[in-house]
C-alpha cells in the first residue's frame, strides 16, 4: 500500500487519517490531509519554506506538525502547498499566502489529544488525529 | 449506555466503574433516543471520574460529542478539597459566546433596504482565515485587552457604559495572569481582534418574532418585530492556543500527580496547583480577549447599520458558553468554593442574584441561544431555583457530522432555500455553508423546551433570522 490520506466523518470537527511506508512520510501525509480539509492549493505558488525540527516520539511529532500548520495559518496567513518530513525529522512547510488558495472548508484551530493514533504494522505506518475547527 | 428516566425532562446515569458521582441529563425521551445520543453519555460518565467533582456530571438538552467533555456538559469540582480544573472542560474556544444587539428598526424597515444592509454588515465583519480584523493592535494593546477585555475597548472610545453593564462580568473577568499566555497564542491573537472566524460562528440580522415574557423582554430592551443583530464567536486563535498549551502541560503532569483520566483530552490539575492556577490565569485572559472581540465586532456592525439606515445598535446582553468560573454554591448543606466548568452550556442566574445588575435583577440573567443557520434563536432567562449550578443549554447542538452535511446538502440549493424564506445569505465558502445546514442540528425549539421543562430557564423571546453572515 502506498502513501495516502483521507478525512473521515466526525460530529463537530475534523478527523484525518494518513498512511505511508515510513513514519516520516506518514507525518507528511497527515499534514497534507489537514490542508486538503480546508484549502485547495492546486496551482498556488510556493513562496517560502519554513523548517523546524519535530522532537519526541511519533505522536508528539504529529501534534507538533499539525500545530505548526495551524500556527502559520493564523499568525502569518499562509498555507502549505506541500509538506515534507525528512528522515532526521526536519519538517518543511512549503508555504503560499492563504489568499492564493481557495478555501473549501472551515479552517483548523487546534490539534486535540482525543483518539490520537500512530501505529506501525507490516511496514505500513498509520496515524489519525482529531482537529478542532 | 444504561440510564433511568427520573421525570419527563430528567434522566440519570447511575455510578459505575470510575464514576465518583452520577450523570444527570436534561432532555426529552425523543432527544435521548436520537441517533448518536449515546456517545455523549459515555463522555458524561468519563467527566464523572474527575477528581473533586461534586453532585453530578450534567448534560444539557443540546449535548453532543466533544473532546473529553461533551459539548453541553457542566461539572463542578470542590476547589478546597483537591478539585481539578480541566481545559477540556472549557473547550478550545474559550469564552465563545453570544452577543445580542437591538435596533429601533422594524422588519419592514429592514426589508426595504435588506441587500444594502447585508452587504454593508458583511463587508464590516472580517471572517474566514487570513481575512484580517476590524482593529489593529500592537503587543501593548493586546496585553491591555487580555487584562481588561471590553473595558479597554470602551475606554479607548469604541463603546459606552451600557456595553459593560450588559456584558457578563461587566466586560472583563479578573484573576488574569498574562504571563501564562504563550508568545504563540499572542501572535495568533494579534491580527484577529474583531473577526468572526469560521465553523458555526455567525453574525445574523434577526427580528423579534414572539415575546413570551413581556416584563423580562422590556427589561432586556426587546419588543415585538424589532430588528436585532446576534453575533456568535469567541477568542479565535488565541483562545485555542491557550487551551492547546495548557492541555499539553497537564497531559504531561497528570501522571506525576497520580491523576488518571479515561480520555487524554480530559487532562486536568488541581485548581490549587501551579498548573491549575496557570491555566485559569491564561483562560481568564483569553475570556477577556473573546469579550473584546465581540465588542469590536458589535461596534463594526452598528456602524454598518448606521451608514445604511441611520439606526444604532444597543447591547441587549453578552454571555459566554465556554468557561470555568470559581463560584460559591451550597452542596449538601455546606457552602463550597467550586470550579464550575460550562462547556457548551450557559450560566443562567435566577432573579435576585447579587451578581446581576439592578435593571436585570427582577427578570434574571439573559441567556442567548443561537439556533442553527436559518432557524430561530431564543432569549431565555435564569429561574429560581434552577439546577446544575445555575446553568442551561447553549444552542441547537450538532446532530450530523460536517462530512455527512456536505454529502447530503447542495450549498447552492441551501442558499436558494434560505433566500426563498427571505433570509439573505453572505457566506465565506460553499462548503462552509453546507456544513452548517440546519438539518445538521437538533431542533433548537425542542432543546429550549426541554431546558425550560427541566426547570433550568424560561423563554423570554424567540427571534427569527432575516439575514446571515457566515464565516
Amino acid at each position: 500500500m502506498t502513501a495516502g490520506h483521507r478525512e473521515v466523518p466526525h460530529t463537530a470537527d475534523l478527523r484525518i487519517e494518513a498512511w505511508a511506508p515510513t513514519a516520516e512520510e506518514c507525518l507528511a501525509e497527515a499534514g497534507r490531509a489537514l490542508v486538503d480539509a480546508f484549502a485547495d492549493v492546486s496551482g498556488a505558488p510556493r513562496e517560502r519554506t519554513a523548517v523546524r525540527g519535530l522532537a519526541g516520539g511519533n505522536e508528539e511529532a504529529l501534534l507538533a506538525l499539525l500545530d505548526e500548520i495551524i500556527y502559520v495559518l493564523d499568525a502569518a496567513g499562509e498555507v502549505p502547498v506541500d509538506v515534507e518530513v525528512s528522515r532526521d525529522r526536519q519538517l518543511s512547510l512549503h508555504l503560499t499566502a492563504f489568499a492564493n488558495a481557495v478555501q473549501v472548508g472551515a479552517t483548523p484551530k487546534a490539534a486535540t489529544l482525543q483518539d490520537l493514533e500512530f501505529t506501525a504494522d507490516g511496514g505500513l505506518h498509520r496515524c489519525a488525529a482529531t482537529v478542532d475547527i | 449506555m444504561h440510564y433511568v428516566q427520573e421525570s419527563p425532562y430528567r434522566f440519570r446515569v447511575d455510578r459505575r466503574g470510575r464514576m465518583r458521582v452520577p450523570g444527570k441529563v436534561f432532555a426529552t425521551s425523543q432527544l435521548m433516543r436520537a441517533p448518536g445520543a449515546d456517545e455523549p453519555l459515555e463522555q458524561v460518565a468519563n467527566v464523572a471520574a474527575l477528581p473533586g467533582i461534586v453532585r453530578a456530571s450534567y448534560a444539557m438538552p443540546d449535548v453532543h460529542w466533544g473532546y473529553g467533555f461533551p459539548i453541553g456538559g457542566v461539572a463542578a469540582t470542590d476547589v478546597d478539597r483537591g478539585g481539578v480544573v480541566s481545559p477540556g472542560g472549557v473547550g478550545f474556544d474559550i469564552s465563545c459566546g453570544v452577543r445580542l444587539l437591538a435596533s429601533e428598526l422594524s422588519t419592514a424597515d429592514f426589508r426595504s433596504r435588506a441587500n444594502a444592509i447585508m452587504d454593508r454588515i458583511a463587508a464590516a465583519i472580517p471572517r474566514g482565515a487570513g481575512k484580517g480584523a476590524v482593529r489593529e493592535v500592537d503587543a501593548h494593546e493586546l496585553e491591555e485587552l487580555l487584562r481588561r477585555g471590553s473595558r479597554h475597548v470602551v475606554e479607548a472610545g469604541d463603546g459606552d457604559q451600557r456595553d459593560l453593564d450588559r456584558c457578563e462580568d461587566r466586560g472583563a473577568v479578573d484573576d488574569v495572569d498574562v504571563a501564562q499566555v504563550s508568545s504563540r497564542a499572542r501572535e495568533r491573537g494579534l491580527q484577529q481582534v474583531g473577526s468572526l472566524g469560521s465553523g458555526n460562528h455567525f453574525a445574523e440580522v434577526q427580528a423579534v418574532a414572539e415575546i413570551r415574557d413581556e416584563a423580562a423582554a422590556a427589561a432586556f430592551g426587546l419588543r415585538q418585530d424589532q430588528v436585532c443583530v446576534m453575533i456568535h464567536c469567541g477568542s479565535r486563535g488565541l483562545g485555542h492556543q491557550v487551551c492547546t498549551d495548557h492541555v499539553r502541560t497537564m497531559d504531561r503532569t497528570a501522571a506525576e500527580r497520580g491523576i488518571d483520566v479515561p480520555d487524554r483530552q480530559l487532562s486536568c490539575a488541581p485548581v490549587e496547583s501551579p498548573e491549575g492556577r496557570a491555566y485559569l490565569g491564561a483562560m481568564n485572559a483569553a475570556a477577556n480577549y473573546g469579550r473584546a472581540n465581540r465588542q469590536v465586532l458589535a461596534r463594526a456592525a452598528s456602524r454598518a447599520l448606521r451608514q445604511v439606515t441611520g439606526a444604532e445598535l444597543e447591547l441587549v446582553y453578552d454571555i459566554s458558553h465556554n468557561l470555568a468560573k470559581i463560584e460559591q454554591h451550597e452542596v449538601d448543606g455546606r457552602t463550597l468554593r467550586l470550579c464550575v466548568h460550562r462547556k457548551g452550556a450557559t450560566r443562567a442566574l435566577p432573579p435576585g442574584h447579587p451578581e446581576l445588575p439592578a435593571d436585570l435583577s427582577a427578570a434574571g440573567q439573559p441567556v442567548l441561544i443561537p439556533g442553527s443557520m436559518g432557524t430561530g434563536s431564543y432569549v431565555l432567562a435564569g429561574v429560581r431555583p434552577g439546577d446544575a449550578f445555575h446553568s442551561t443549554c447553549h444552542g441547537a447542538g450538532r446532530a450530523m457530522s460536517r462530512h455527512q452535511a456536505q454529502r447530503r446538502v447542495d450549498a447552492k440549493q441551501l442558499r436558494r432555500d434560505l433566500e426563498n424564506d427571505r433570509i439573505s445569505v453572505r457566506a465565506g465558502s460553499a462548503r462552509g455553508l453546507a456544513e452548517e445546514t440546519p438539518e445538521a442540528y437538533k431542533d433548537v425549539s425542542e432543546v429550549v423546551a426541554a431546558a425550560e421543562g427541566a426547570g433550568l430557564c424560561r423563554v423570554v423571546a424567540r427571534l427569527r433570522p432575516l439575514g446571515v453572515v457566515k464565516g
